[in-house]
């Protein structure tokens, strides 16, 4: 690790404006120039492996959800796939396959929009922060119409979804999914011709396709980059097997590119959405037996952030052996340190916006204890946390 | 006279209710309600009333700068019109950039690296934006011929270059969009105001009331000359609209694109009408 010279540290975080969520980072600069980072991450770490590990399926399925606040339908919709690939002869109505996949692309406009809008503020647009945070709204109403809630909907079980769309709703989501089309076309223009944006995103933050490829950028982080990659269509799941998709593929690697791509998943979404309706007849739900026979198994989705990985172990009875989850943001963060380098003091807050960072995914405990290895149970850990934040 | 000790009595009321006035046609223009008018005004008195807290590196300097940022600022009002002398339009530029000065002193008396980077940014900002201010001013004293701002101000100037860069350097002065650069949220906590909190804070958004009120009166008297009170008014709240606009259209530039912009391209604006006044009037 070569020292670079450095006159001051600047520390941005855990509590800081340009962050949504805690996390601290270092920045050692000289003057205005960033001449190395460092990052710490644990902050918003809540036991949530451990807490799955001494409850039934069912009930981690509710942990799962609230893992993230901002693409949680999605870990919810990961966990069923894994546990429910468990059992290798069973399989998910294709009804609920279909609620699933919308439900998830509604996530995945939500979350780009609020990404969106946080982009445009880490750079002082606030004016853009406004409207695309009020297009959001309809988007929140909508879920709130088919799931009951705008955050954590909880629509999913362990076997196929909880409830219904009526029919009624499916024209709703038609309607919303036009107006969010030509709002992701009027944002694409908005950022494109903007002289102030242009000048604050392009050829900031360059992640070249050999570093993106090196250091496992996933997601649009990635794929604005060059790189070809997007689950839901390298390795289909779901309801992905029968409909067409195209990943967004930009090539320029700046944060302009990052940006870019996210609105364009914007409307790609609104495509997938018009493909699945209208929603074919079926059943919800299937019985999902109560113990599950020793098996492992993993699920890869597409979060809005990038690869979603969960690993499933059991072990003949309801409680989980293991889940492991393995989120995007967490593979990202090397991408980070290896973009920022270089830069001025004034991109910081787009820099590491650009990632679109969720604290509340990534934080996993890891131990490393070089002298010797220690399995940390349940109970440690919480006398750890106790210790720690006396 | 009495025209002069009116304009100083109403200049921190009338500065406030511009800010008002500012942040509620923000808001209408991003699609939301906004604060009501009179929020400044509400703003000031609850922060008086706050409990006094200063970080424990800091010395006496953290509380006399922004007195002297505020003192500053008032002390520019009876140039405007009480007192009128040949030369008193240089005093009233030289204790504007005194207010840029106080200013970036308190935020390198606050002791943390946020006011350090935010005053070194706003006296960069200054670099950047007071010779195009200047050399626009030096404009229309040329085409009045006097030194005297009463005397500049009983007869509009028909200088549009000169204009259109006071203005834009009154948005730099103000550091507002897209030159919000010294307090920039998302980069620097608040850049100067960071430490700041209760009365010192209060003093410091109340020195910036008095400018935005100074600079749009200033924009006013040199360039236009309302016949009235009425137009008086009336040509504030369109300048003020002016500015707010350009401020919702923008988003933040960066320190160094700041000083090329002022640089390059709004001081030739302002030289073009200085050298047409030069040239062409003789």
């Amino acid at each position: 690790m070569i020292e670079k010279e450095y006159s001051y540290f600047l520390p941005i975080g855990p509590q800081h404006p340009a962050l949504k969520e805690s996390m601290h980072l270092t920045f050692k600069m000289e003057a205005e120039e960033i001449k190395d980072m460092d990052f710490n991450v644990g902050y918003v770490h809540r036991g949530i492996e451990g807490g799955m590990m001494t409850r039934s399926y069912d009930k981690s399925l509710y942990l799962a959800q609230r893992i993230c606040g901002i693409c949680n339908q999605i870990h919810a919709s990961a966990y069923c796939l894994a546990v429910e690939r468990l059992v290798p002869t069973f399989q998910v109505p294709k009804r609920a396959e279909y609620i699933r996949t919308v439900l998830n692309e509604l996530e995945r406009i939500h979350s780009h929009m609020l990404f969106v809008g946080v982009a445009a503020h880490e750079f002082g647009f606030d004016t853009v922060f406004m409207y695309t945070w009020r297009d959001r709204e309809l988007i929140m109403q909508l879920k709130e119409k088919i799931t009951g809630n705008r955050v954590t909907n909880d629509m999913n079980c362990v076997g196929g979804m909880r409830r219904d769309i009526p029919k009624e709703l499916e024209k709703e989501l038609e309607d919303a999914v036009e107006y969010f089309s030509e709002r992701a076309d009027y944002y694409v223009r908005v950022f494109t011709k903007d002289i102030s944006v242009q000048k604050r995103t392009k050829g900031i933050g360059v992640l070249s396709k050999k570093d993106a490829r090196r250091l496992n950028a996933v997601g649009p982080t990635a794929r604005s980059s060059g790189i070809d990659y997007d689950i839901r269509s390298a390795d289909p799941y779901e309801v992905y097997k029968y409909i067409k998709f195209k990943p967004v593929i930009l090539e320029d690697g700046d944060v302009f590119a990052r940006v870019a791509s996210r609105i364009l998943e914007v409307k790609q979404a609104c495509d997938v959405i018009r493909q699945c309706l209208p929603l074919p007849e079926g059943k919800l739900k299937e019985v999902f037996p109560r113990n599950v026979p020793p098996a492992e198994a993993v699920a890869s989705v597409e979060a809005p952030r990038g690869e979603l990985f969960y690993y499933a172990k059991s072990n003949g009875t309801n409680i989980p052996e293991r889940i492991k989850v393995r989120t995007p943001t967490y593979a990202n963060f090397l991408a980070l340190k290896q973009f920022t380098v270089g830069y001025k003091l004034a991109d910081i807050p787009l820099l590491v916006a650009s990632i679109d960072p969720c604290l509340s995914c990534t934080d996993r405990v890891t131990v490393v204890d070089e002298k010797s290895t220690r399995v940390l149970t349940h109970a440690d850990l919480q006398d750890i946390a106790k210790e720690e934040y006396r | 006279m009495i025209e002069g000790i009116l304009l100083i009595a109403l200049a921190i009321p009338a500065g406030l209710v511009l800010q008002g006035i500012d942040r509620k046609l923000t808001a209408r223009m991003q699609n939301r309600i906004g604060p009501p008018i009179l929020q400044p005004y509400y703003d000031f008195m609850k922060l008086i009333q706050k409990r006094d807290i200063i970080p424990d590196n800091v010395g006496v300097f953290f509380t006399i700068f922004p007195i002297l940022t505020l003192v500053a600022s008032l002390c520019v009002l009876p140039f405007l019109s009480l007192i009128s002398f040949k030369g008193d339009i240089i005093v009233t530029l030289y204790l504007l950039l005194m207010i840029s000065a106080f200013l970036a002193l308190s935020g390198f008396a606050s002791g943390s690296p946020f006011g350090t980077i935010g005053a070194w940014r706003e006296i960069m900002m200054v670099i950047g934006y007071e010779l195009p201010l200047v050399v626009a001013v030096v404009a229309v004293i040329m085409d009045a011929g006097s030194l005297s701002l009463s005397q500049i101000a009983s007869s509009a100037h028909f200088l549009p270059f000169a204009f259109a860069a006071f203005l834009i350097s009154t948005q730099a002065k103000l550091a507002r969009s897209p030159f919000h650069i010294p307090d920039a949220e998302t980069e620097i906590v608040a850049g100067i105001h960071t430490e700041y909190s209760g009365v010192r804070l209060a003093m410091l958004n109340l020195s910036a009331a008095v400018d935005l009120f100074i600079m749009v009166v200033l924009a006013v008297m040199l360039f236009l000359s309302p016949p009235t009170w009425y137009y008086f008014a009336g040509y504030s709240l369109a300048i003020l609209f002016v500015l707010t606009t350009v401020k919702v259209i923008t988003g933040r530039l960066r320190i160094d694109q700041m000083i090329r912009f002022f640089w390059f391209i709004v001081g030739p604006i302002a030289l073009i009408d200085l050298l047409r006044v030069l040239f062409l009037a003789a």
